[in-house]
């Protein structure tokens, strides 16, 4: 029997877009395993999942994953995980209407409305005893009103009562937003449940540590972390955002490498379940912070993934950010926020990337629906031949203006990076309508159905149409031309790149490492003799094929479209 | 009711609010103290639906907060007490004007409603004896953490029955006192449409005192910033 083939998965962040992986992972798995998985915020969630199926020991990961997708499409779930804390309740209440379909939105404004009855009846009997007091003293009686006066009277009451109403909500969701939500990590939801008496069952980061650990068939007392996933020979990696630093940051088995994040024991029990607090505590010592704080380290390969996954699920106002710690040189500790990955990286399809790939790295990217279809594949495309035309947003108003300028700032880097070749022939592209994904928490079962159908559609979309070979070679021939380019753009000696190399090390580089060689360092011995053989032999391989254009040229028969280079970049 | 009468009453009020002005500063202050720690403001420890949550506000407060949550209980015994003499004496001030001008279930309803803000009051000061507990019962769980910090994990400052007391405290409290005040404010305006309004003077004097009420608060709270 043929041994199945891998792949690597990367999946993009969408907040309840997410509910269109599973399905997607569900037909991948169908033809591959999956060796390394990524994503950022909700993708982050459908990495974690795959990963934990992918673990299982007892190889029934999919299945239980399959009874996810299932799960995920019971009416309210998403509402019952994205929890307000009792404070922003309001705020999500209108986030919802806002977001959620036009029929609803009565109900909504009537339950504020309700909510305010009291602070309202005050506002309303001070402006009739202001009014009252004004006529009163002017000589006005009871007796003497006319029914003309009594109508002047009413209007002028409920223009006070409309402003009144406006000035009560205005000074409410002012309070929720300054004082509220900072006190809630800067989130109206925190993902664990504040009331059991409530009964609505789990919130989201519970309800993700029950179900990683249900996927991947181990007991909740034992989180899975990134050590377990290595040890079954799975490799997840996930993006979250420092926002304390500006910049993302990788977990993984091995990252943060070097960060030395720790964590207040108590502001985790705020937002973790027990069980992941509890291991969390175990994996080491604590050092004192100020105010009688106890900050533990965060451990990399020991970390629980959903912790990670927490993390990198932060998408902002909406779920609450996570404070770590770190400790500056004179021991001081430093707060930092770490937020949704999407800020930094929403669609990190640079990971697990390599210059030659031994496997292929599938993306699934979520985007806007050009036109509404009725079949769920029609949503889904993938571009083997040529990236996808840019898309033209029409900009019509302040708010669209600047709503552009955000998504800029965010996707500009995976868009362009999504869109070169050996990149754009391996991701599915899932469209979404309006009302589907998104912030849209209160979705229906069949908007939710519908997504999960569009996932499906993507993973069977690449397990089906994508063609290894060819992107292999794609692949081979993008380096090696992206790699001449970087050696020898021309065809004659003089355009040889590797000139600059060899005169700044015979310019002096060569002398400093001899001089730290002399000094008893054999790795600087090593390495000058070791430039040395490579420069010569390049020089020596780029000489046999001066003035040869047809014998030089690795590059594709077509120039890079979008253009690419090879350069130093940050790993993250 | 006299002219003697009316200015005693709304002087009495006058002052009422003065002091509730000077209260309620010396609490914002707390307040901005409260949540410059991070945490929030009084208003969601007293309304907390559960023992984790009033843990989140507790821990977030840290040591500073706490001493500022205790400052604000403090003056909050003051602003209870200045506004129940406040409400007590304007409804008394409405149910005079209101029995002299014939209304006989109105000035009944007033006279309810000052019973209603004494009692307002004194759920208030339950509800703070209450938070006061819980503050206390906090900070010995925390002197004890650094010894066993993950026992503490599901354990709570406050238990569940009372921080149902509590909200139910703080419920009573803020129901009363909103409909002492709707109740206060209409027959007010019934009162002085009933052809004896409230004589000028006395008037006057109870805006004078909403001024340096204001204006008390207004010193107190930029004083604190600059």
């Amino acid at each position: 029997m043929q041994p199945r083939p891998y792949c690597d998965l990367i999946m993009k962040g969408g907040i309840t877009s997410g509910v269109a992986y599973p399905g997607a992972v569900l037909k991948l798995q169908e033809k591959y395993d999956f060796a390394a998985i990524g994503g950022a915020s909700a993708g982050a969630i459908a990495a974690g999942m795959t990963a934990a199926a992918q673990y299982a020991p007892d190889g029934a990961g999919f299945t239980r994953l399959d009874d996810l997708r299932t799960e995920l499409q019971q009416p309210g779930l998403l509402l019952r995980l994205f929890r307000a804390t009792k404070e922003t309740r309001p705020l999500l209440a209108l986030l919802t209407a806002a977001t959620g379909p036009a029929r609803r939105r009565p109900a909504a404004v009537a339950r504020v409305i309700g909510r305010l009855w009291l602070p309202l009846l005050i506002w309303l009997s001070a402006g009739f005893a202001l009014t009252a007091m004004l006529l009163g003293h002017a000589g006005a009686t009871w007796e003497s009103m006319s029914w003309v006066s009594a109508v002047v009277l009413g209007v002028l009451l409920t223009g006070f009562a409309v402003v009144s109403f406006a000035v009560v909500v205005a000074l409410r969701l002012g309070r929720a937003v300054t004082a509220y939500l900072p006190s809630s990590f800067y989130g109206m939801c925190l993902g664990v449940t504040e009331n059991d008496a409530d009964g609505s069952g789990p919130a989201l980061t519970e309800w993700l540590h029950e179900w990683t650990q249900r996927v991947a068939g181990r007991p909740g007392h034992r989180p899975l972390t990134f050590d377990d996933l290595a040890a079954g020979g799975v490799e997840l990696q996930l993006i979250t955002t420092d926002v304390s630093l500006g910049r993302p940051v990788r977990f993984s088995r091995t990252d943060p490498v070097g960060r030395g994040y720790h964590f207040d024991v108590d502001e985790f029990r705020s937002l973790f379940p027990p069980p992941i607090l509890e291991h969390l505590v175990r994996t080491g010592e604590p050092r004192p912070g100020d105010d009688g704080r106890l900050l533990y380290p965060l451990p990399a390969g020991e970390l629980p993934i959903v912790v990670a996954i927490r993390m990198s699920l932060s998408f902002p106002v909406l779920l609450a950010a996570i404070p770590l710690w770190t400790f500056e040189a004179d021991g001081r500790p430093v707060r930092h926020w770490i937020s949704d990955g999407g800020i930094t990286s929403n669609f990190p399809i640079h990971y697990f990337d390599s210059w030659v790939p031994a496997r292929p790295t599938f993306g699934l990217n979520l985007v806007p629906a050009q036109e509404r279809h009725s079949d769920p594949a029609d949503d889904v495309t993938m571009y083997p031949d040529a990236p996808p035309a840019p898309r033209v947003v029409p900009i019509t108003s302040l708010p669209g203006f600047l709503r552009q300028i955000v998504a800029t700032m965010q996707n500009w880097r995976d868009t362009l990076q999504a869109e070169l070749t050996g990149f754009h022939d391996r991701i599915a592209h899932i469209g979404l309508d309006p009302g589907e994904g998104g912030l849209n928490i209160a979705m229906d079962t069949d908007t939710i159905d519908r997504i999960s159908r569009k996932g499906e559609c993507a993973g069977e979309a690449l397990r089906d149409r994508f063609d290894w070979d060819r992107h292999q070679t794609q692949r081979y021939e993008v380096f090696m031309g992206l790699l001449q380019d970087g050696l020898s753009p021309g065809t004659e000696a003089a355009d040889r790149r590797l000139r600059t190399v060899r005169d700044s090390w015979e310019s002096g580089l060569n002398k400093r490492f001899a001089a730290l060689a002399a000094d008893g360092s054999p790795w600087h011995a090593a390495a000058a003799e070791a430039t040395d053989r490579l420069l010569d032999e390049a020089d020596e391989w780029l000489g046999t094929l001066d003035g040869v254009a047809e014998r030089r040229s690795f590059r594709p028969p077509t120039p890079l479209m979008p253009p690419a280079g090879m350069r130093i970049t940050p790993d993250v | 009711m006299t002219f003697t009468q009316h200015l005693i009453l709304c002087l009495s009020m006058a002052v009422a609010f003065v002091a509730a002005g000077l209260t309620l500063a010396h609490m914002y202050r707390a307040e901005r103290a409260m949540q410059r720690t991070g945490g929030p403001g009084l208003l969601p420890f007293e309304r907390a639906e559960s023992a984790r949550e009033v843990d989140r506000y507790l821990r977030a407060w840290g040591p500073v907060g706490r001493a500022a949550v205790r400052r604000s209980l403090r003056w909050n015994h003051g602003f209870l007490a200045a506004s129940v003499v406040l409400f007590v004496t304007a409804a008394l001030h409405v149910a005079g004007q209101a029995d002299a001008a014939g209304y006989r279930l109105l000035a009944a309803a007033e006279v309810v409603a000052a019973g209603a803000a004494v009692l307002a009051g004194g759920a208030g000061v339950a509800e703070n004896i209450m938070l006061r507990r819980t503050l206390t019962a906090h900070d010995e769980l925390s002197g004890r953490k650094t010894t066993e910090p993950i026992r503490y994990a599901t354990t709570t400052a406050a238990g569940s029955a009372r921080i149902t007391r509590i909200r139910r405290a703080a419920a009573w409290k803020f129901n009363l006192t909103g409909g002492v005040a709707a109740v206060v404010l209409t027959g007010f305006g019934i009162v002085e449409l009933s052809g004896r309004p409230t004589p000028a003077g006395p008037m006057l004097s109870l805006f004078a005192g909403v001024a340096v009420a204001a204006a008390t608060f207004v010193t107190l709270v930029l004083r604190r910033r600059a």
